[in-house]
């Protein structure tokens, strides 16, 4: 079977033609694969929230680790807050946009700000509002 | 000098536009390795994919976990590029695609190609996979994955028998087989971070934690950073390239607060403001020998030479034809005399004229335009025009003709207009007289009472400062709908578009509207107006001309007290974006310098998300509490057992200071122990290829595999998600 395809799949061997790929790089699509058990086809591609509504519809024992419970939990520590510009220990809260902020220099900033950037900044930590 | 000679040494790091190719190996020594029933190692991570033979102590194939599949047009051929192979070609390099969802694999087909071209590469000619396969797998993975997997292992290669088990614990194994009973791996991988225990040889993934943050999340972060800190950068900036920024300028702050204040001091900040240059091309500025600029200048003269002869030549021939239009003219007014009346009629009309008074103006106006081109090409200037004359304004209509009275009204227009603009001619020289006069008296001022002068300017400065500025926080208090002065605004609006009268007005029987007989009435416009842009101009004109005049005679006035100052020393938001470098406000950046990124916050501020993913929003414990969180599930005795060996792997493990800073904050959470042995933190030897070495050390042991593998009659018999548990790997349950 497979001396019947003999070229090398290798590139230096059919480096001449003009479809060749470039040097050193395999073209999967045409080369012998010897090792391959013909007339496989491989599963259809499910994106991965799907599967996993898939697989919790099963029963599972509820010490048994699964992909959705492993995750870790919720800080319970109080959070820190920085500076949504430029990312220093944030000691103010700008009541209008709620973007925290570090000094006068930076408020001064975020007031000239057009709302879509002041968005994008609260984007940043998750915090954007998000219009449906 | 010293400070000087740091301003200009900038270190800069030339940023690549995009990943080079580098052809991986390809092996044809397959004979040694066929029918001798080595393991083939296979850890199939989402980012790189690393393969080879488990006798050997690193893999053969290392490259990034992508294939590109993509027609060439021209060409009519279908293409199929795997691994590093993507990065040779621009149509491949778009087209990169990956198996993975997350860190999961869930596309069997781009699997497939992957797996082909790594068992090409290792140039098996075999007609099936006759070695075991060891391969890793996510933590906990869904078992419809694992299938997937599974079946097309036995299926299409006919593997003999296959062993997954999970990277970070063959890491645990790698660095030291003897000691991976008890411990506890922190991995910092691709997509997520783990913190996996493992107690008395056995793996507690009932009690692990997955953090969703790693090199992706971080390169994600830290390339919208920049795109919100250099919004008009000139380039589109790739999540490549913000990779390469992750790996090789970041690091872990030994205590956060402390570095993060660390940067707003400018000496400090100097030395960690690291300046990314993108490349740019400049333009082409063509230097020319100064033969050449001669030669280009003669050419130039020249071509205006023979310009300026043809104007002459075509003014000549017009002046020419003129002349002789003239003579014509003259003729035949000169003809009326001998000619008869009717026939000079007939040639009148043949010439185009109405009538006589007709021949007389044209005849004087080609006279006045002969006259004027012939001074012109004499070189004399024509003399200044005479005021003109307005001779029958002054005469009463009485003693004109219907003609002369329609020339008098006329002549009033015209005597109107010319009125009024020497009476603004006067105007104007009268002002700037006033004007002068003024300056001269200032000037004079200010020498005899240079400071009185100067505090004079200064008053009127700062009033005007005050008064813009408190027109800017008015305007931002109106933008504002519930601010006081918004609210005034309206009140004042609804009083002036009421019908009915103020009612207090009505009960004192008034019912007169007096509106306007105050003056200060009036102000009601001005409060419900917005703004008025002209007044702007005008007020920044007079602050412009205050602060030059300071400028120029108050010594201890400078430019960075100017109100628009703008200097690079006193602005961290300057210094943070870019740099402090030489800068010249007035001119701006250079070319240069607007393809420049400056990291100097986000090196820190991007992995912090790690020991705090509050920082990118993320609701979940960072790197230490989940430890913490970990550790609470286990009794004291083995606490203190696992404390002894945590290991720190995964990519992301090599930014600088990880492991020092969880070495750190651990301590904080476990009980006080004078001496620091209580607990023992240390990096992988090889945060990258551990897990397939420590995976290979397994595959040796030949006795072992075949205890630990699922054979493919197992797998016909209990299905794609069998395993068995072996302690470096998943759990198992039906």
């Amino acid at each position: 079977m497979a001396s019947s395809m003999t070229a090398s799949p290798t590139s230096s061997s059919n480096g001449q033609t003009d479809n060749s790929p470039p040097i050193g790089v395999i073209n999967m699509a045409h080369t012998n694969k010897p090792f391959k058990k013909p007339g496989y086809t491989p599963k259809k591609t499910r994106n991965l929230k799907q599967i996993i509504t898939l697989e919790k519809a099963k029963e599972w024992k509820t010490s048994t680790p699964t992909y959705w419970n492993i995750e870790a939990l919720p800080s319970m520590t109080p959070q820190k807050k920085y500076c949504d510009i430029t990312g220093l220990e944030a000691k103010y809260t700008d009541p209008k946009t709620r973007l925290r902020y570090h000094s006068t220099e930076i408020y001064q900033s975020i007031k000239s700000q057009p709302i879509g950037v002041v968005q994008q900044f609260l984007g940043l930590r998750n915090a954007a509002v998000v219009l449906k | 000098m010293d400070m000087d000679l740091d301003e200009d040494s900038v270190t800069l790091h030339p940023m690549q536009t995009e990943k080079q190719f580098t052809p991986t190996p390809d092996y044809s020594d397959y004979g040694s390795f066929a029918s001798t029933g080595t393991a083939l190692v296979i850890d199939n991570g989402s980012w790189q994919c690393r393969a080879g033979w488990a006798t050997e102590d690193k893999p053969r194939l290392v490259f990034d976990n992508q294939i590109a599949k993509f027609k060439d047009r021209k060409a009519h051929t279908s293409n199929i590029f795997v691994g590093n192979d993507v990065y040779a070609d621009v149509l491949a390099r778009s087209s990169a695609k990956t198996a993975f969802d997350g860190d999961v694999m869930c596309n069997p087909e781009i699997m497939e190609s992957v797996l082909d071209y790594i068992f090409v590469k290792l140039g098996i000619t075999a007609d099936r996979i006759d070695h075991p396969l060891i391969m890793t797998e996510p933590v906990c993975v869904p078992h419809y994955n694992r299938n997937m997997m599974t079946e097309l292992l036995f299926e299409s290669y006919q593997a003999p028998s296959v062993t997954y088990g999970i990277d970070s614990l063959f890491s645990l194994y790698a660095n030291g087989p003897d000691r991976a009973k008890d411990g506890i791996v922190m991995s910092a991988g691709h997509h997520f971070s783990h913190v996996i225990p493992v107690s008395g040889g056995k793996v507690h993934l009932e009690h692990a934690k997955r953090i969703s943050y790693g090199g992706v999340a971080a390169s994600e972060y830290m390339l919208k950073l920049m795109q919100m800190k250099y919004p008009t950068f000139p380039m589109k900036m790739t999540t490549a390239q913000s990779e390469t920024l992750l790996i090789n300028h970041t690091y872990v702050a030994h205590d956060y607060l402390q570095e993060l204040a660390s940067y707003e001091d400018p000496e400090i900040f100097k030395t960690k403001d690291r300046v990314i240059q993108f490349p740019f091309v400049a333009p082409v500025v063509e230097e020319k020998s100064e033969e050449e600029l001669a030669r280009l200048a003669a050419k130039r003269k020249e071509q205006g030479r023979r310009l300026q002869e043809q104007a002459a030549k075509a003014r000549l021939e017009k002046l020419i034809q003129r002349e002789q239009n003239l003579e014509q003219y003259l003729a035949l007014k000169n003809s009326k005399a001998t000619l008869k009346k009717a026939e000079w009629a007939e040639q009148m009309k043949a010439a185009g004229f109405k009538d006589e008074a007709d021949l007389d103006t044209v005849i004087k106006t080609t006279d006045a335009a002969i006259k004027r081109a012939r001074n012109k090409e004499l070189g004399i200037e024509e003399e200044e025009k005479e005021p003109p004359t307005f001779p029958l304004v002054d005469i009463p209509d009485e003693e004109l003709s219907e003609m002369d009275k329609k020339e008098k009204k006329k002549q009033r227009l015209l005597k109107a207009s010319h009125d009024a603009r020497m009476r603004a001619k006067a105007a104007k020289a009268e002002e700037m007289a006033i004007q002068e006069e003024l300056a001269r008296q200032d000037a004079e001022r200010r020498e005899r009472e240079p400071q009185k002068w100067l505090d004079e300017v200064h008053a009127k400065r700062k009033e005007l400062v005050d008064k813009i500025k408190a027109k800017k926080q008015l305007r931002e208090q109106l933008s504002d709908r519930r601010s006081h002065a918004s609210q005034l605004r309206m009140t004042a609006i609804a009083a002036l578009a009421s019908d009915a009268p103020p009612p207090k007005r009505r009960r004192k029987g008034q019912d007169e509207d007096t509106f306007g007989a105050d003056d200060s009435d009036w102000m009601v416009y001005r409060e419900i107006a917005r703004e008025d842009d002209s007044e702007d101009e005008e007020e920044a004109t007079q602050l412009n001309e205050y602060e030059q005049q300071l400028l120029k005679y108050d010594p201890d006035f400078l430019h960075e007290h100017t109100m628009n100052a703008y200097t690079p020393k006193n602005s961290f938001l300057h210094y943070y974006t870019n740099g402090l470098g030489p800068y010249d406000p007035a001119v701006g950046l250079e070319l240069s310098q607007t393809y420049q990124l400056h990291l100097n916050v986000e090196r820190i501020r991007v992995p912090e998300v790690f020991f705090q993913p509050g920082i990118v929003g993320l609701d979940q414990t960072g790197f230490v509490e989940t430890l913490q969180d970990v550790l609470k599930r286990f009794d004291a005795q083995a606490r203190e057992r696992l404390v002894q060996n945590i290991l720190v792997t995964g990519g992301m493990a090599q930014i600088p200071g990880l492991v020092e800073r969880l070495d750190e904050s651990i301590r904080s959470i476990l009980p006080f122990s004078p001496d620091r042995k209580n607990y023992h933190v240390r990096r992988a030897q090889d945060c990258l290829l551990d897990g397939w070495r420590g995976a290979a050390m397994i595959g040796r042991d030949q006795e072992r595999i075949k205890k630990i593998s699922v054979t493919k009659q197992e797998y016909e018999e209990y299905g794609g998600h069998y395993i068995k548990e072996h302690g470096l790997g998943n759990v198992f349950q039906d």
